[in-house]
């Protein structure tokens, strides 16, 4: 280690020039310091043979890197202080020494730091995962020098989604059985030569590093280069960092994802509201000897009720409740449909039966539901003011409550299945008495099915009791009445399905 | 809970133990079920016999209900039938407001149900 002494010597010139200088005062005729052979600077100026004198070699550490020489002094005294510059010019050697290599390491974290910065500035427009990974995995490949990178991830109950760059080196199956085998383990696993499955990889190793993501069951980075297991630390190290700041990013776009999807999801359903409330009868009829009041109230994931009144004066009022199955755009387009074929079947002359108007409509319908994998329960009333009498006919819609001046409620039974189901109808008409005092509701399932944080329903025999006791009042405080009751009920769960109301109430004229 | 469904496959048809609430939560893992099934008993031209066991079933809503009208309405188009069995008395009340008993052969146990697919 000839090369190490001569720049320590030119940096320290000045204290190596004070220590000569000590040693001419003290009675040396001439001091020099050597590296190897050469020498490097003697004193005073111009002396160059050292004949009888004595000797002291440098170290840095271990390493020999020079020597002083002192002529005209002799004696142990003078030797052990010869020693003593001797070792003190080594460790001023070996203390450098120590310096520039730290300087390196600063300069080569300084590099590192400044390759993730720049991968944090490459990946920040990435929102589409492939992107991301590939991007990564070319800023992995170029930041570690290695011949290859990958990433793979496997979003939470999705299939996994894997680049390499700049080629191709595994195959998807291969990476499989490799995710397989190290899934609940977090440390580093390495390659080495051959895969396991036997293939050759030409002496290039592969290290993969399995890293946590929230909302993915599995996310890895791997390295494919010519590591060995003396040499592999920083690549452990790199591919840590490299793997920490990807894993914010990839749950970053899950997230994103997930934001979209909920956004048109709450899109469709506001949507399916509004098609709901649009198709809702803006303004009640008024008709004498009959006290009338609907509503109806859309769970936040929208199901398909409807209510409808079809009245011209002179003609019976007919009225229907109706529920179409499922959810969200769907069914309100089902709904939509069910409502406009029922009003169109209504409005022919002369007036048809309730179980004709929907039997009718069943017929039109009937391919469209089955298309649509959806059914519709529909109930079809019509009330002669003058006669006082209920026609209706019931495809499967529930509950009806029929509660007589004095009650006691009860259910009007479903006749015939809804509509949907089966390509022809077999519904009845079917006639009641509507003396004045006496009440129908026609709810929708929402009402009786409507859960408290226990799980426990309203059920229909709250809903019976509750129509009993509200009886007196006008519709539209019956109406009220039992929505509040079912609020109070549910104390505060979020509204599951639909809640209809139709109240009829039939008055003195 | 959700918990993976054990299909049993008894005299040809299809068992298949439903449990817990049918609603719109698990209507869409259950129609998925429902309908491989199905396709599976159907492969080679076979009628697709299935009994859906119902004594853990404590809810079915309309979401519920379509996917099991569903399921009927495919099984027949295949010429089988889809048949209901233990179905607990808070769930068969329902099937009965919306008619659907009248769409639906409800047995009181499975071996019934079984049986009545080989007397026709």
């Amino acid at each position: 280690m000839q090369e190490m002494l001569p720049p320590v010597f030119e940096r320290n010139f000045e204290q190596i020039a004070l220590l000569a200088q000590a040693w001419i005062h003290s009675g040396a005729q001439a001091f020099g310091i050597f590296s190897g052979d050469q020498l490097l600077a003697g004193w005073p100026a111009g002396a160059k043979g050292y004949i009888g004198s004595i000797a002291a070699q440098i170290r840095a550490g271990d390493t020999l890197i020079g020597e002083v020489r002192a002529a005209g002094v002799n004696g142990s005294a003078a030797q052990a202080r010869l020693q003593a510059d001797a070792d003190m010019i080594g460790r001023l050697a070996a203390y450098e020494s120590d310096l520039g290599l730290m300087a390196g390491g600063l300069l080569e974290s300084r590099d590192q730091l400044l390759a993730l910065y720049n991968l944090t500035q490459t990946t920040r427009s990435c929102f589409e995962m492939p992107q991301l990974l590939k991007t990564v995995a070319a800023e992995a490949q170029r930041l570690a020098g290695v011949e290859t990178a990958l990433l793979a991830v496997r979003p939470a109950g999705e299939g996994l989604i894997f680049q390499q760059q700049p080629h191709a080196f595994i195959s998807d199956d291969l990476l499989q059985r490799l995710l397989s085998y190290i899934q609940y383990d977090e440390r580093p696993f390495m390659l080495l030569g051959e895969s396991e499955a036997g293939e050759t990889w030409n002496g290039a190793s592969l290290l993969l590093t399995p890293f946590d993501v929230r909302g993915a069951d599995q996310a890895v980075l791997g390295m494919v280069g010519r590591f060995e297991h003396e040499t592999i630390m920083p690549y452990v190290k790199l591919s840590r960092s490299i793997a920490e700041y990807t894993g914010g990013q990839i749950e970053n776009i899950l997230l994103f994802k997930q934001g979209i999807e909920l956004a048109e999801l709450q899109a469709e359903m506001d949507l399916a509201r509004n098609v709901q409330l649009s198709l809702l009868p803006a303004q009640l009829p008024s008709i004498d000897g009959l006290d009338i009041w609907a509503d109806s109230r859309p769970a936040s994931q929208v199901g398909g009720d409807f209510y409808d009144l079809i009245y011209k004066p002179g003609q019976p009022l007919t009225f229907t409740a109706g529920d179409v199955s499922g959810k969200g755009m769907p069914a309100a387009l089902m709904m939509a449909m069910t409502r406009t074929i029922i009003r169109s079947r209504t409005n022919t002359s002369p007036l048809p039966s309730p179980a004709a108007i929907l039997e009718r409509s069943s017929a039109e319908l009937f391919s469209d539901f089955s298309e649509a994998g959806l059914f519709c329960t529909v109930f079809i009333g019509q009330y002669q003011p003058e006669e006082r009498i209920l026609t209706y006919t019931d495809a499967g819609h529930s509950p009806i409550i029929y509660c007589p001046s004095g009650g006691p409620a009860v259910l009007l039974q479903a006749d015939c299945v809804p509509m949907g189901i089966l390509p022809g109808s077999a519904c009845k008409d079917y006639s009641i008495l509507l003396a004045p005092g006496d009440v129908l509701v026609a709810g929708s399932d929402g009402l009786a099915e409507a859960r408290r944080c226990s799980g426990e329903q309203f059920g229909y025999d709250r809903l019976y009791r509750l129509v009993e006791n509200l009886a007196a009042c006008p519709a539209k405080e019956i109406a009220q009445g039992i929505f509040s009751e079912i609020d109070e009920f549910c104390c505060g769960e979020e509204q599951e399905d639909d809640q209809t109301l139709v109240v009829l109430k039939a008055t003195k004229p | 809970v959700i918990t993976d469904v054990e299909i049993r496959t008894e005299d040809n048809v299809k068992i298949i133990p439903l449990a817990g609430r049918l609603d719109t939560y698990s209507a869409p893992k259950n129609r998925k079920l429902l309908e491989k099934t199905l396709t599976e008993a159907a492969a080679g031209g076979a009628s697709p016999n299935l009994v859906i066991e119902m004594s853990h079933v404590s809810f079915v809503d309309s979401m519920g209900l379509s996917m099991l009208v569903q399921a009927l309405k495919r099984a027949r188009e295949l010429n089988g039938d889809v048949r209901l069995c233990s179905v607990q008395q808070p769930v068969r009340m329902i099937f009965e407001l919306t008619r659907l008993d009248k769409v639906f052969e409800i047995f009181v146990s499975e071996s019934e149900a079984v049986q009545a697919f080989s007397e026709g």
